[in-house]
């Protein structure tokens, strides 16, 4: 049934400051509008969009990349059976001897985002062993996490939303960790109700008043959705208060995702914000997501020859090279490299590089300094000055990572 | 997995099939997490890859890298 009350004003009694909505307030309507000196509700939603009810009122979304526009490794590869930064920029596929995977930065989204993160199964397992799993993780760093006064009577609830669409059909669950409290646990479960289709899914996370996440550049907390599992994680119980980890309740509503070749899940519009409100995803430019990805990854490559740090040649086998870093990383990062590198020194000779290694000596998180060791010539010697580039190869990649 | 040392003291190789990985010896790095597990799980890391043999300089390199001139070391030679 409904109801309608026709009113001009709405005021408070004498002797009363507040007026009082016991319910949801929501205001729709293009003559419809709303005016009060100061106004507040649990629920307050105004023309279909959800307001916050805790938490700033910008910069709230607290995943990098939630819309999967950064690919800086790669955005598409095959044959993959084991964990690892891959595709789309912060999230980790990680698996353990179940199937074998396409993961890529797909154009298949809904509306509103141009990508996803997709999954799928080119060979299958319909019988995972115990132990077997694969699932998709992020991590927040801790330090950013602080505003959420976790560990005290003030702590904050927070919401995860996100879109999610797969093949497969039913309960699937989200594994939340606190690394700084023991892996203390969440393991609450999401639907998907209909194959190959988006559906955006709201998961509410409660407040922990008694495990502090501490104020560092640590992992503060990891989020695994789950795709497929043996028994070992999906044998238990979904947990939707903060508990002691059960690994058998990691993913106690088990999707099933990999029984079968072309499985696939897939994910976009990944939003972690305070309160117990999904407010619309608070979508950022290219150019700032890149900046907060490169704080864990910064990539070289793409061209014949990139060039991609001056280098100081120290013998004629090797020298030692510098690069300023596109932004401060989180820590000093590794160097994975792939493909053909060399030293030159312009005009003179060039030599092909055979080893990096990174020089602890003379490197912090803004500037590094690493080695390299190439063939032998006799051009490189007296500290000339030279370039690393890559080497006629436009699939080199030099990989700085200080993922969490 | 595998890993190799390196000719320094703080990085080592990480080892894989079609990529290279070298892992600053920093506690707050992931992957020297990792490898420290690795340590701990009873492995050994292969030895580091001899530093490859100088290639002799000619006499002409010998003397750019000295900064002479052919004229400047007559001179100091007395020649």
């Amino acid at each position: 049934m409904t109801s309608k009350l026709v009113v001009n004003t709405i005021e408070s009694d004498a002797g009363v400051s507040t007026v009082t909505f016991a319910g949801d307030i929501s205001v729709t309507g293009s003559a419809g509008a709303l005016s009060a000196s100061t106004l507040s509700a649990t629920n307050l939603t105004v023309n279909g969009n959800a307001y916050p009810n805790a938490g700033p009122l910008s910069n709230r979304n607290l995943i990098i990349n939630g819309a999967m526009q950064v690919a800086q490794r790669a955005t598409s590869v095959t044959g993959i059976t084991s964990s690892g930064y891959r595709t789309v920029d912060r999230f980790r596929p990680s698996m353990g001897s179940l199937g074998t995977w396409t993961i890529e930065q797909s154009t298949d989204a809904p509306d509103g985002f141009a990508y996803s993160h997709k999954f799928t199964c080119t060979t299958a397992d319909a019988s995972p062993a115990a132990g077997d799993d694969i699932e998709m993780e992020y991590k927040v760093e801790a330090q950013d996490l602080q505003h959420l006064n976790y560990g005290s009577a003030s702590a904050q609830a927070m919401t995860l939303s996100f879109w999610v669409k797969s093949n497969k059909t039913g309960a699937a669950t989200v594994n939340i960790l606190q690394p700084d409290n023991s892996n203390k646990s969440l393991s609450p479960t999401y639907t998907i109700s209909s194959a190959d289709t988006w559906e955006h899914k709201t998961i509410s996370i409660p407040a922990d008043t008694s495990g502090a996440i501490s104020n560092d550049n640590g992992d503060g907390l990891l989020f695994a959705w789950w795709l497929n599992s043996g028994s070992n994680s999906n044998s238990g119980t979904n947990q939707t208060t903060w508990t002691t980890l059960n690994s058998a309740d990691k993913n106690a509503s088990n999707l099933g995702v990999g029984g079968a070749v072309n499985d696939y899940w897939q994910i976009t519009g990944v939003q972690l914000e305070a309160g117990t409100v999904a407010t619309p995803f608070e979508h950022r430019s290219y150019g700032d997501e890149l900046a907060r990805c490169q704080r864990y990854c910064q990539v070289y490559g793409g061209a014949t020859y990139t060039r991609f740090g001056i280098s100081s040649a120290y013998a004629n086998t090797g020298a030692s090279v510098v690069i300023p870093l596109s932004t401060p990383m989180r820590t000093l990062p590794s160097i994975t490299t792939t493909g053909n590198f060399r030293h030159e020194l312009p005009g003179v000779a060039s030599a092909n590089i055979t080893v990096f290694t990174m020089d602890l000596n003379g490197s912090d998180t803004s500037l590094i300094k690493y080695d390299v060791t190439h063939d032998s010539n006799g051009n490189f010697t007296g500290n000339k000055s030279g370039q690393v580039t890559t080497n006629n190869d436009t699939t080199a990649r030099f990989i700085l990572s200080a993922e969490l | 997995m595998m890993y190799k040392l390196t000719q320094f003291p703080t990085c080592v190789i990480r080892v894989s099939d079609n990529a290279s990985t070298a892992i600053p010896f920093h506690p707050a790095n992931t992957d020297y997490q990792e490898y420290l597990a690795w340590l701990d799980e009873g492995n050994t890391p292969l030895p580091a890859d001899p530093i490859p043999e100088p290639e002799p300089l000619t006499p002409q390199q010998k003397l750019e890298a000295s900064g002479l001139t052919v004229e400047e070391l007559r001179e100091l030679l007395g020649l």
